[in-house]
């Protein structure tokens, strides 16, 4: 069948439209998970962003199941009607991989003021074996916000501490934290000691000064890595009793898990390259890294990959360029660091569905487009190590995806029309759109 | 210079009379007097008066004579000076000499509201105007030797604590206790800091500034009713103090501006203590102040910046405030700004001179120096019949030098205080610097004296010569000569040197133990000899043959190094100051897409802007005028420059006064901070024009200044030219103390229904407080006149703005309930609520908002963070729009204060609105709710030319600020930045460098510490800093 021929086919076998999507999708129970995916459906005529930094400008994306069975160019691409139970025609529209969000808190805190609805920060310095998977609430009123502007999988991670605790991955429809882990336990948080002291407090920070216990800091994480290494490389018939707490740090030494370690400056970033090396710690992730752009080349040669900070920050130092934060995505990028994007800070939770726009900042300072993609979509995948399920269009990965009216990086155009965990079509409503059509509706308008 | 000579012949006797004594004497009385003679000076009368090979005499503590040789009578003490200086001491105005800190008040967990001070005091116990220095006046012998070492002879102290600090006391640095106090109150004392006091409020820097306007009007209101009111010992105390000269200690330039302010308002005059960096806002003092400055000679050490990265924190500010900082004294005399000088704040007291010499170097002139220590302090004080110079009848107070002060290596020898001698350096003090071979029992070594001519320092330098020895412990033998190899190590040891006049003890220790020796100093070979005692106990003759003396620093004194000061100012001093200040010209922007947001929305036109105006808009323009700039806007749009509704940047020392459930009195605009790089940030992201506003933390907060961001210029040239008046109210869990903590428990209100209530209260007062002043002014004209005026309330005076719709109010708010309630509230009493901010719940009550008629200003997006706005929704700014609300999208943060473009565009993501719809909302609307869219706001021909013009849809997360014009002036250019970043690097590394060049000459040097920027949201609330 030649292209012409395929394309007068699909006008008249398109069973449904976009619009017709969400209509369905109001069907089910409000706020419920969607339910298992058993048919066949085919998206076609959409931009792909792939995740790869490949784009397919008119896409045939077939589903069946929880998988990707087909990704092809639909202008070269012949398919029987008959073969899906259901084909979706999103012409000018754009299909992306689900965005993912590391280092986030969601479903960990509610409200960021009410004490007993934040569950982020347990007591203690070195907490390998506290893990976020079990606290990360499924039923949190702000992931669905997040959801409908194409974030459907995070990272949930603890804070505090030097040792935070042992982070999960869970995609953002389930019906519990068992149903919801993409991977458990993907990795240990160790904040870096800072290498420059803040003081004043967040409002009003003070002058910032040279850490005077930079080093005897680093000292107390080497000594707990010592011990942590020791009790790892023992035989296991030589253990006397089970120590929970060095437990957690297991994975790390075995090179199952990432160490990712939270640091932001040049100095703090050395350190902790040496470190890697010192304690033969297989895999590094640095989280933050303002300042790894200087130290790219060692970085690469260390294969360590960074999650970069919030892009909408302010700079550092009065003397930064004024855009630096929105330019270290092209930095990175152009030095082949390979890179994600974060959004912990102020307003973390609610913010996180900001995270697509980061990324179009960074295109607006330079980042290519379909690599300000990849930040959210592949590379992320790749750092957290889930890359073989998520992060780009590609057959055989979880129809984790979603479609926007526009471009989804930019605020003017994201419009969420479909998104699909696993294959399951999942309900875009929630409760701020809800108060919007009740007060419309109250007020009489359209 | 003139030089006086006076061939007088005085009778000395003739002013001595009968010594009153009040003493009692034990055993025969001393009366004896005799005239103490200082013959063969030259003598600096003071700055500017030299008489050469001088004579000075004083009796008891007075001067009796000055003037050339003359003859004299007997029952005299000679000192002959010749090649010595003699000066008038150092008048020290800024000291707490002699007076105990006072101790921290124990803290309490809970807020303290009323004072802690038992007795008819002023209700807040920052203004103790009633304490005296002279009551715990305790004299400190090590203090005073220390200032008598930097030349000081007289000192005005007082306690340093507090917003009004009393009475200092005039005092002279002697030991006679009968001789020290001058006057017992000389002067009154002033801050913005309110030190000890435990008291909530004031919180901030605007708090103290009201508190202090406050305190002037109560004083003045009860000198004019003494008889009708109760007593106040504090405001007593306040009359009495009239007439006193009043110091102002500021921590920073901007704050003499802020006293200044103070000072005008009720007709006073402030001596200012400052700290340093005056010269950074010269032209503005200069302008504005007409009493003397008193500054700080505490030059910054440099920083350690080896480290490049260390560096970083280094800011540009410091850095250039280190190399500027000596030329601070040079600059102020250029300009003609009269200042006196203080020894404090220096660490090591024998810098000061070091730090006198280098201002010289810089240009100050020398006799301005000298009487910026002298003659000018005691002219504040009013004490130049008896001080401040060298003449008859003056105060014996006066310093011997070896040389002219200005001299390196010019040594202060006595300091003389009210007739009595205190050696600082003897006469006799023999350098003994330099290199001598010692030779004790026929062993010669060479011995090195370094150190001061006081406090020498020796070091033993010599060979010891050994056999070599393997690693393996074997000697190395010579295979020539058979014999062992000899190698040769430098030894190094310290000897201890100590000297009194012409007797030297030296000892050091070697191997064999300690060599101890004493002998005489050889006055014209500068050779020692004597006997020593050696580790065996043996006795030896010594011998020191100096073979050459201490180099004298041959250094000669820089030349003045003027270029410094003319070459490198820039507006504001740090990143992104400008080397002068961008002027206003015709700007032609051509070929872009323009957003009028008048009728039309957009267009494609041509935009020229003349005298700050928008001048015309049309299809095509030519310019004749060659003056005007021509920018090629094709492909990119131009809009008008973003208004932030709600912006705490660009504040000094707290956003919050959040003390008081009421603080109507405080101003932002008398804190505004023009050093803040956030005004550049947001230039950079097409902000024009903010309403800085004061926090949340009062159901009454602060007034608002309205600023346009004119980077580089002076805070108040930055203000809105006639901008209406507007206030912060607030509502909710910030004013109820929900978040404060467990301790924040008692300060009415700790609910909603208690912010009614205080609301009620506070304009039912105000009323009363209208009808007070109304009564009296029709009293006041009638013929028989006897009313008498209210008291002035500037809290009250506020309010009454605000029912008289002369001020406008911006309310924090979120929940639906108590946004119905203030609404009730300002309907009874007659006012409307101008805007209601944050409103994340405006869309529950849009109607009823349309009908009282105010506006919102809301965020795009934000809640979750507490539990007042669980409820937010992000299509909160479309439904209000809907509704006809006028609707603004606001920041309150510094770092989405720069992309209000985006924020704005989420109204079309949240709700659909048009792209002009949502950019109005950084635009058109927030000027409405500012009362500004006469001249701000739109594209309209005549309105201000505050234009910001963008590479790609100004609504597009693509877009990037290409310009900010503000009044027709660019203030951010995308290109000229990146240059400025290069400027600024090359600026940075060239004044590091010279750092290091310093710290290599052996300069001491500070830790690295960084100037970070401050970030304000409406929930700052700070005292540490104040």
């Amino acid at each position: 069948m030649n292209t012409i021929q395929n394309k007068t086919s699909l006008f008249s076998l398109v069973l449904m439209t976009a619009s017709l999507i969400l209509m369905t999708s109001s069907i089910f129970a409000q706020d419920a998970p969607a339910p298992e995916n058993s048919k066949k459906i085919l998206l076609i005529n959409a931009k792909a962003h792939i995740g790869t930094g490949k784009v397919i400008d008119k896409s045939a994306i077939g589903i069946e199941n929880d998988k990707i069975v087909l990704v092809k160019d639909a202008l070269a691409y012949t398919y029987k009607a008959t073969d899906y139970d259901t084909i979706i025609d999103l012409k000018g529209k754009h299909i992306y991989p689900g965005f993912i969000a590391p280092n986030t808190t969601l479903g960990l805190t509610e409200i960021e003021a009410v004490r007993a609805s934040v569950d982020e920060r347990e007591v203690g310095i070195f907490n390998p074996h506290v893990r976020s998977l079990i606290a990360y609430n499924t039923d949190s009123r702000v992931t669905p916000t997040v959801r409908t502007n194409g974030v459907l999988v995070g990272q949930i991670t603890p804070r505090g501490g030097i040792i935070s605790g042992t982070s999960s991955i869970v995609h953002f429809d389930a019906w519990n934290w068992e149903d919801a882990v993409y991977k458990e336990d993907d990795g240990v948080h160790l904040n870096w000691p800072n290498s420059i002291e803040k003081r004043g407090w967040w409002a009003e920070p003070g002058p910032t000064k040279k850490a005077e216990k930079y080093t005897e800091k680093i000292t107390e994480i080497e000594q707990f890595f010592d011990i942590a290494k020791a009790y790892h490389n023992q035989k296991p018939k030589d253990k006397e009793s089970i120590d929970v707490r060095l437990e957690g740090m297991k994975k790390i030494f075995s090179g199952e898990s990432n160490l990712y370690i939270h640091a932001s400056l040049y100095r703090e970033i050395n350190d902790l390259i040496n470190f890697k090396k010192k304690y033969n710690i297989a895999k590094v992730v640095i989280v933050g890294g303002y300042d790894s752009y200087l130290l790219a080349k060692k970085l690469n040669e260390n294969k360590i990959a960074v999650i970069l900070q919030r892009v909408h920050s302010l700079p550092e130092r009065p003397e930064d360029d004024v855009n630096l934060p929105y330019k270290l995505p092209k930095i990175l990028s152009d030095a082949q660091v390979l890179f994600c994007i974060e959004n912990s800070g102020d307003m973390e939770q609610m913010g996180t569905r900001n995270l697509p726009f980061y990324a179009g900042t960074a295109v607006a300072y330079g980042l290519d487009y379909e690599m300000a993609v990849a930040s959210l979509t592949l590379n992320a995948a790749k750092i957290l190590g889930i890359d073989h399920k998520l992060g780009s269009l590609e057959v055989g990965k979880d129809a984790t995806l979603f479609v926007s009216e526009g471009d989804a990086l930019d605020m003017m155009t994201n419009n969420v029309i479909m998104a699909m965990i696993q294959g399951r079509t999942l309900n875009l409503d929630n409760h701020q759109k809800r108060n919007y059509e009740k007060y419309k509706e109250k007020f009489g308008l359209e | 210079m003139k030089i006086i000579l006076t061939f007088k012949l005085i009778a000395l006797f003739v002013l001595s009379t009968v010594a009153q004594n009040h003493f009692n004497t034990n055993g025969v009385h001393s009366k004896n007097v005799p005239h103490i003679v200082f013959t063969n000076a030259t003598i600096h009368i003071d700055g500017d008066n030299i008489i050469n090979n001088g004579m000075l005499i004083i009796k008891d503590n007075k001067i009796v004579y000055v003037g050339a040789k003359t003859k004299i009578s007997d029952n005299i003490i000679e000192h002959d000076l010749k090649g010595k200086h003699i000066y008038p001491s150092f008048i020290e105005l800024n000291s707490d000499f002699g007076i105990t800190k006072p101790k921290d008040k124990p803290r309490s967990n809970s807020p303290q509201y009323n004072s802690s001070k038992k007795g008819a005091y002023y209700w807040n116990e920052a203004i103790k105007t009633e304490e005296n220095a002279i009551d715990q006046y305790l004299f400190d012998d090590k203090e005073a030797e220390k200032l008598r070492k930097s030349g000081v002879g007289v000192i005005v102290s007082n306690s340093q604590d507090g917003i009004s600090r009393g009475t200092g006391t005039l005092t002279a640095l002697t030991d006679k206790e009968h001789n020290q106090i001058i006057e017992g109150k000389i002067s009154s004392h002033f801050s913005f800091q309110k030190g000890n006091s435990r008291q909530a409020y004031p919180s901030s820097l605007m708090g103290s500034i009201a508190l202090l306007r406050q305190y002037y009007y109560d004083l003045e209101y009860y000198k004019n009713n003494k008889t009708a009111v109760k007593t106040n010992l504090t405001l007593d105390a306040a009359l009495e103090q009239t007439e006193f000269p009043k110091f102002f200690t500021v921590r920073d330039k901007l704050s003499i501006l802020r006293a200044e302010k103070v000072a005008k308002e009720f007709n006073l005059k402030f001596h200012y203590i400052g700290n340093g960096d005056e010269y950074q806002e010269i032209k503005t003092l200069k302008e504005n102040i007409e009493s003397t400055l008193i500054i700080p000679l505490n030059f910054p050490k440099p920083f350690d910046v080896e480290d490049p990265f260390d560096a970083k924190y280094v800011s540009l500010a410091d850095l250039k405030h280190w190399e500027m900082a000596p030329s601070n004294p040079y600059l102020l005399q250029k300009e003609g700004i009269q200042f006196a000088i203080s020894t404090q704040g220096i660490e090591k007291d024998e810098d000061f001179f070091k730090n006198l010499r280098l201002a010289v170097q810089r240009g100050l002139s020398k006799s301005y120096a000298i009487n910026a220590l002298t003659k000018i302090p005691a002219q504040i004080i009013e004490k130049e019949s008896i001080l401040g110079s060298l003449e008859k009848d003056k105060l014996a107070n006066f310093i011997i030098t070896s040389d002219d002060i200005f001299n390196e290596g010019a040594l202060l020898h006595e300091n003389w205080v009210q007739g009595s001698q205190f050696i600082i350096n003897s006469y006799d003090v023999v350098d003994v610097r330099g290199t001598y071979n010692l030779n004790v029992n026929q062993i010669i070594r060479t011995l090195k004296v370094t150190g001061t001519p006081s406090k020498p320092k020796g070091s033993l330098e010599y060979n010891i010569v050994t056999d070599s020895v393997s690693a393996s412990g074997d000697l190395v033998i010579d295979k020539v000569t058979g014999k062992p190899i000899k190698t040769t190590k430098e030894k190094k040891v310290d000897a201890k040197i100590n000297v009194s006049k012409d007797f030297i003890n030296v000892s050091y220790e070697l191997a064999e133990g300690s060599y101890r020796l004493s002998g005489n100093i050889n006055f014209d070979s500068g050779s020692w000899d004597g006997k020593g005692q050696m580790p065996s106990g043996e006795w030896t003759d010594w011998t020191a043959i100096r073979k050459e003396k201490n180099k004298t620093d041959a250094k000669k004194s820089e030349t003045v190094n003027d270029t410094i000061v003319s070459t490198k100012f820039n507006y504001p001093m740090m990143a992104y100051g400008w080397d002068s200040l961008p002027v206003q010209r015709p700007i032609l922007i051509k070929n872009a897409t323009v957003w009028t947001l008048e009728g039309e929305g957009k267009m494609q036109a041509d935009v020229l802007v003349r005298n700050g105006k928008i001048a015309s808009i049309a299809k095509i323009l030519d310019v004749v005028d060659k003056t005007t700039l021509v920018i090629d806007g094709k492909d990119m749009h131009l809009t008008p420059g973003i208004i932030d509704e709600h912006s705490h940047i660009a504040i000094s020392r707290g956003v919050n006064e959040g003390s008081h459930a009421i603080t109507a009195e405080v101003r932002i605009g008398d804190v505004l901070n023009n050093d803040d790089v956030n005004i550049y940030r947001q230039l950079a992201g097409g902000v024009t024009a903010v309403q800085l506003l004061h926090g949340s933390a009062n159901p009454v907060g602060g007034q608002s200044a309205l600023i346009k961001l004119r980077w580089g210029q002076t805070p108040e040239k930055m203000k809105i030219e006639g901008a209406d008046g507007f206030i912060k109210f607030a509502l909710g869990e910030n004013v109820k103390q929900s978040n404060w903590g467990d301790y924040n428990s008692i300060r009415f209100p700790q609910t909603r229904m208690g912010v009614e209530q205080v609301y009620y209260d506070a304009f039912i007062r105000a009323k009363e407080y209208e009808k007070a002043w109304q009564t009296f002014e029709i009293e006041s004209s009638k013929k028989k006149n006897n009313a008498i005026a209210p008291k002035k309330d500037i809290q009250m005076e506020t309010l009454v703005e605000i029912i008289n719709s002369k001020r406008f109010i911006s309310c924090h708010s979120y929940v639906q309930s108590e946004i119905n309630m203030l609404m009730h509230v300002a309907d009874s009493m007659g006012f409307k609520i101008n805007t209601f901010t944050h409103i994340l719940e405006g869309y529950k009550l849009a109607d009823k908002m349309k009908t009282h008629g105010a506006g919102g200003s809301t965020f795009s997006d934000w809640w979750a963070y507490k539990y007042e706005v669980n409820d937010a929704i992000p299509y909160n700014a479309s439904l209000m729009n809907q509704m006809d609300i006028v609707t603004a999208i606001n920041s309150d943060d510094a770092e989405m204060g720069r992309r209000l473009n985006q924020e704005a565009a989420k109204g079309m993501k949240y709700g659909g609105m048009s792209d002009v719809q949502a950019l109005k909302m950084v635009t058109l609307n927030p000027a409405k709710l500012l009362h500004l869219d006469d001249r701000m706001g739109s594209i309209k021909e005549g309105k201000d030319a505050d234009l910001v013009l963008w590479t790609a849809h100004p609504l597009s997360i693509y877009a990037k600020v290409q310009y900010t014009i503000i009044d027709g002036i660019i203030y951010y250019d995308q290109s000229r930045d990146l240059q400025m970043q290069k400027e600024m690097e090359t600026e940075r590394t060239r004044i590091i460098n010279k750092m290091i060049q310093e710290k290599n000459n052996g300069a001491p040097t500070q830790k690295v510490v960084g100037k970070k920027e401050r970030t304000h949201v409406c929930t700052s609330i700070d005292e540490d800093e104040l």
